[in-house]
């Protein structure tokens, strides 16, 4: 059975565990344990070598005078609540990424991208007229564009290319050129 | 200086309005923080005046105090500043009230007045210490090296057990008597 004594013993030395608090308010609360705590930390203080100079009899009494007319400390208890901090560091994260998205499509926006109003009142629009395409027998017909006449082996090696670039990039998924157009390569003879 | 747990658990009692816990703290520290100001004061009156001025800084910033360090390390430097300011505002006192010693050096009349008187409690001091060092060569020896290694090495209950090779409950036991006995030698000294 320990005594109070004991208690306060093994309380100053931090080895009391949960006890401690209540052994502290009786201590706090009772002169003569008060007086033991003194007495036990003077023979502490002396045997560390930590004592020149005797505090005066009166000097905790002062103090503790002083310390009544002080006003009374009650400081709140400041406790985060656990899901605070990772909302907080979301709202921070969206907020940044938002941030950089709007600054990014500010930096390479084109100065004319912005859309502009058409007033279409005015434009009339018709369907469009089926016209029957007649074979190009005579080329003195054709445009200068497209009288232009290719090198003997380029249409070969354009139609070939043609052909393998659609094969290839539609192997990978990926449209070549339009993905409902069908390329066809032909050569003559 | 390790974080005590008591010094937290006396500081949460004060932070909810306990002023009487301050006291506690005032009793365990007031010898440290006195010999701690008195390197930068030589008069015991002023150092007890700047350790008292220290405290009740402390007191009126515990509610800022976080427990980021220890109760003590913040302590510690509240002192030293208190003590430093103390000297900052001595030397900016009027030149009247400095005067040459034999050696050619100044010193103020207020110090040299409180230097010839002898206070009772170094006196005391001493009393206490040869009575406490006397009392500690008349205990049993597992008394005595049980409270040596806790006040003195500063080792756990745990760690005096294995170096003593005995229970935990046997160390309590050994150390508390040890203050039981030199406390009995000591009260009434302190007792006028």
């Amino acid at each position: 059975m320990q005594t109070n004594q004991e208690t306060l013993s093994i309380a100053m030395d931090d080895e009391l565990g949960s006890s401690t608090a209540s052994v502290l308010g009786r201590v706090a609360n009772n002169n003569n344990d008060t007086d033991t705590w003194a007495r036990y930390h003077l023979i502490g203080d002396v045997l560390r070598d930590q004592l020149t100079e005797l505090a005066p009899p009166n000097f905790a009494a002062k103090l503790s005078t002083q310390i009544a007319q002080e006003p009374t400390i009650l400081a709140p208890k400041i406790r985060v609540r656990s899901w605070i901090r990772p909302v907080a560091g979301l709202a921070v994260a969206a907020s940044v990424a938002a941030i950089v998205v709007a600054g990014v499509q500010q930096k390479f926006s084109l100065p004319d991208a912005t859309p502009t109003t058409v007033d279409t009142s005015s434009v009339e629009f018709a369907a469009p007229k089926l016209v029957a395409i007649e074979p190009a027998g005579d080329k003195s017909e054709l445009s200068p564009a497209e009288n232009l006449t290719p090198a003997p082996h380029a249409p070969r090696r354009l139609n070939g290319y043609l052909v393998k670039f659609n094969e290839q990039r539609s192997s990978v998924g990926v449209p070549g050129v339009n993905p409902y157009v069908r390329i066809v390569g032909f050569e003559t003879e | 200086m390790s974080d005590s747990y008591t010094d937290k658990e006396l500081v949460r009692r004060i932070q909810r309005g306990d002023k009487k816990s301050f006291d506690l703290l005032v009793l365990k520290y007031q010898n440290r923080i006195i010999k701690l100001v008195s390197r930068y004061v030589r008069d015991q009156s002023d150092a007890q005046d700047i350790a008292q001025e220290a405290f009740l800084k402390a007191y009126r910033a515990l509610p800022n105090f976080r427990g980021d360090s220890a109760f003590y390390t913040w302590l510690y430097r509240i002192a030293i500043n208190t003590a430093k300011n103390y000297v900052v505002s001595l030397s900016r006192r009027p030149a009247e009230a400095r005067i040459e010693n034999s050696d050619g050096d100044q010193m103020l009349i207020e110090d040299m007045q409180q230097d010839v008187a002898t206070p009772e409690n170094i006196l005391l001091a001493d009393e206490i210490k040869r009575t406490i060092v006397d009392a500690m060569d008349e205990l049993p020896e597992d008394l005595r090296v049980a409270i040596t290694l806790r006040e003195m090495d500063g080792l756990s209950y745990e760690e005096i057990a294995e170096a003593m090779d005995c229970p935990i409950g046997t160390v309590r036991s050994r150390i508390f008597r040890a203050r039981e006995a030199i406390d009995t030698r000591l009260k009434p000294l302190l007792q006028h």
